[in-house]
């Protein structure tokens, strides 16, 4: 927990300082081509940017810690739009982790114990390209596919006033699979390679020599094996949703964090980079913690 | 144009045809645009309207309107950055003028007159109310007049309404408010009013809970997702036909294509060119050129005070040497048309008398030899997509005669921020939103001017511009803007190379949509599936 807190602190000063180095700033973008070095000067004033780096930083950590995460460049408060496009990335990424996991599972595990045959080869050919593939070019295909050619799924997620992803469902369908193909094709990858392992492990010998059914030695002895390792790199799919979430977001005029932070970074909205980074960040931070507990809780040699 | 499309709605009697007609897009606009959106519009134009169609509507019809946003817009009048926003805004909103291409349209002000010299307008309001009921007050224009005038309130406008004597507004009776200005202007409607003149509640600045006296009232604002308008039944002109519209925050090009093609919404404001080519055969879609009257215009600015560009021949040689039909067809995928060094292509008072600049590869060659120029520079960046592509045509087209061009390209959100640099620099591409050219003038050259980056002025120019700024009489000012014009036109360095037309996209049921102001208005449209 501290670790993870120590972290976070790094990860924020290194995003306060990864933006203090950006060329360009919020005063030169808000004032366009009215921007005199005067006007330059007094908004900067205005907006605190004219004082040393790091008493802006302290002040910013400070609104942090307050559950203070500032204000926009037009004024507005940034609390309330993160938390509301929080949830919706965090709807689309539990959508896509679910995804990314039943993918990881059923190729992993399929491919893991038929390994050498051509199942697995095929499978192993599979899960390369989906790799290989940018996430951006397999949103393009299954636009064309699913809303263009089949006309089953709407081409953009849009939500309007009022609305939860909730309320349209359909409308998570194709960015979830865009993010969650890559992810649990490259997971399966691992989760083979658990499987592989396990599979000559003394307990899942002894269970298949006593005569067991498949399904029980894989439900009983040999999945639980791989929880520890697999959490790990679900922990790294994560990781993996929330890089992905800033491209496909915009693909499909979804308005989550993604897409809120991709915007912002083009306005230089110094207060929502930071914010939307520093919960970016936490996620991906949450999710390593998590897949550490979880990796000893089911590792009696570590417990 | 207008009137033969949308029938008795449009009101000819109130329109003010006056010759020299302002436009103007604001400047957060036009930075929007540049950053967030692939194509401006301004001016006016029209979704054709579909004879058939339009003779069977009678009312009725929601439209749901794909459009870039900003993530923080608050539906803000005073401090809208967005074209999201600014699409819902100019719904809920009335203004006491507005453009329509070149003609000034009268909306809240019934009437707009300038004394004698210009030096004091009257204005007399429309019997209106907002859509609380209340009536729409001389008290309520102060009001909006003064916020806007307040840098601190709306730091994009405020220049607007900086020659406002605000102080010393006089309110007569209940409709009726005289105005006067610091110093005298011909032009107050035209370049003024007619641009931006919102007219909100005294003590209200729009939002969520925002009242106007617009065609429709707001009925859902969400940051972010979408501005969700409904018909204002008691609106002082007549009930739109459309029973609402939903301004959904698109912020990608291809996004807004894509909800278009799939039926996700009806309207698609800003396409890219290469996307409107590769659709033009769809018959599910209208693409919509808006035309050169909505366009912007593309410029390579030569300061004249800078050597070499401080030797005319210099200039004129490089106005020689390009080759507009080229990046027409190279830069902009045929959406354009070739420009002639003045600003306004398609708005009224246009000089189109002047001769187009042809190309001439040999006598360009002869004057850069004569001025001993082989060497040039020019800063670029893709503050507008193209910009950079069309520098690098350029140096293409220069080392024909011999010359080296070095690009010098900055980030496109650094183009504007450094004012000393842009005023400093002998050559450099840049952009401008179409607007007649007596108002560009008036805005951008000049002693005065606030954006003169060719540093085109001098005693007998000013004198020049300055007649055309106070002149009260409309045809006189036609006139003076040729002048103006033939004068930039033999001793300016801009190049304006092309305009590039704003492309929309629309479901085939939709008409009557019309432009102004970098937003489409849809309190004349009608849709039918």
């Amino acid at each position: 927990m501290a670790a993870g807190i120590a972290v976070l602190w790094a990860v924020s000063l290194l995003l306060f300082l990864a933006i203090y180095v950006l060329p360009g700033d919020p005063a030169s973008r808000i004032l366009g081509n009215r921007a005199t070095p005067e006007a330059l000067a007094e908004l900067r004033e205005r907006l605190g940017l004219d004082r040393p780096i790091t008493e802006q930083y302290l002040a910013w950590l400070a609104g942090i810690l307050r559950g203070d995460a500032g204000a926009s460049t037009t004024g507005a408060p940034v609390w309330p739009l993160l938390k509301e496009r929080g949830l919706n990335s965090f709807t689309l990424a539990a959508t896509a982790s679910v995804l990314a996991v039943a993918i990881a599972l059923v190729v992993g595990v399929a491919g893991g114990l038929r390994a050498g045959g051509p199942v697995d080869s095929t499978l192993s050919v599979g899960t390369l390209i989906g790799v290989s593939l940018p996430d951006f070019v397999l949103a393009g295909v299954l636009i064309s596919l699913f809303a263009f050619v089949l006309k089953w799924l709407p081409p953009v997620s849009f939500l309007t006033a009022g609305s939860t992803p909730f309320d349209r469902p359909l409308i998570l369908v194709l960015p979830a699979v865009s993010l969650a193909a890559p992810a649990g094709a490259w997971a399966s990858r691992y989760v083979r390679a658990a499987v592989v392992d396990m599979r000559t492990a003394p307990n899942v010998e002894a269970a298949r020599l006593a005569g067991l059914r498949t399904s029980r030695v894989l439900t009983r002895h040999l999945l639980p094996g791989v929880v520890g390792p697999i959490a790990q790199v679900l922990a790294a799919v994560t990781a993996f949703l929330v890089g992905g979430a800033v491209v496909v977001e915009q693909i499909f005029a979804y308005p989550g964090l993604g897409s809120l932070l991709a915007g912002a970074v083009a306005v230089k909205d110094f207060s929502t980079v930071l914010a939307a980074g520093l919960v970016m960040a936490a996620t991906v931070i949450v999710a390593f913690m998590a897949a550490d507990i979880i990796g000893v809780l089911t590792n009696p040699r570590l417990r | 144009m207008v009137n033969s499309l949308v029938g008795s709605r449009v009101r000819t009697s109130t329109q003010c045809r006056s010759s020299r007609l302002v436009m103007f897009v604001f400047a957060v606009a036009l930075a929007l645009l540049l950053s967030a959106c692939t194509v401006t519009m301004e001016g006016a134009a029209e979704v054709p309207a579909d004879s058939a169609s339009e003779a069977a509507i009678e009312s009725g019809g929601r439209v749901r309107i794909g459009a870039p946003s900003e993530a923080f817009d608050t539906f803000n009048p005073f401090f809208a950055q967005g074209l999201a926003d600014w699409i819902g805004l100019w719904g809920v909103y009335d203004t006491l003028a507005w453009l329509v291409g070149s003609e000034v349209q009268m909306g809240l002000a019934e009437s707009v007159t300038p004394n004698e010299d210009g030096s004091e307008w009257t204005i007399v309001l429309q019997e209106a109310t907002f859509h609380n009921g209340s009536p729409v007050r001389p008290q309520d224009v102060v009001y909006s007049f003064a916020t806007f005038a307040d840098p601190e309130q709306a730091p994009f406008f405020a220049q607007f309404f900086v020659n406002i004597d605000i102080a010393n507004i006089r309110i007569l009776d209940e409709k009726t408010l005289v105005v006067p200005l610091h110093f005298p202007q011909g032009d107050f409607l035209d370049r003024n009013l007619a641009t931006i003149s919102l007219v909100v509640p005294e003590g209200t600045a729009g939002g969520a809970e925002a009242v106007g006296s617009g065609p429709f009232k707001l009925e859902a604002y969400e940051p972010g997702k979408s501005i969700r308008l409904v018909r204002n039944e008691d609106y002082w002109d007549g009930p739109p036909l459309l029973d609402g519209i939903e301004v959904i925050f698109i912020g990608d090009a291809n996004a807004r294509l894509n909800a278009l093609k799939g039926g996700e919404i009806e309207y698609a404001a800003g396409i890219n060119p290469a996307a409107a080519r590769a659709e033009a055969d769809n018959p599910d879609i209208q693409i919509l050129p808006a035309g050169v009257a909505n366009s912007t215009a593309h410029s390579f600015a030569a300061n004249t005070t800078i050597p070499p560009f401080d030797n005319p021949d210099v200039v004129r040689a490089l106005k020689l040497v390009v080759d507009r039909e080229a990046l027409v067809n190279t830069v902009l995928f045929g959406f354009g048309e070739v420009g002639n060094d003045v600003v306004g292509k398609g708005l009224a008072g246009y000089n189109d008398t002047l001769p187009q600049v042809e190309r001439d590869v040999e006598e360009a060659r002869r004057l850069f030899e004569a001025a001993g120029v082989t060497e040039l520079s020019i800063l670029t960046g893709e503050v507008y997509p193209g910009m950079v592509a069309a520098a690098t045509l350029l140096a293409q087209q220069l080392a024909e005669v011999g010359v080296t061009l070095t690009l010098e390209e900055i980030p496109a959100d650094q183009f504007f921020s450094d004012f000393v640099r842009l005023m400093t620099t002998p050559l450099q591409s840049t952009i401008h939103t179409n607007r007649p050219a007596a108002v560009h003038a008036a805005l951008m050259t000049g002693s005065q001017g606030g954006f003169n980056i060719t540093a085109i002025a001098g005693e007998e120019y000013d004198a020049l511009l300055g007649a055309l700024v106070a002149e009260v009489d409309s045809d006189r000012r036609l006139e003076l803007g040729m002048d103006v014009q033939e004068y930039l036109y033999h001793h300016d360095g801009m190049i304006i190379w092309a305009f590039q037309e704003d492309i929309n996209a629309a479901a085939p049921g939709l008409n009557g949509v019309i432009y102004s102001q970098s937003a489409p208005r849809f309190h004349l449209a009608s849709y039918s599936e």
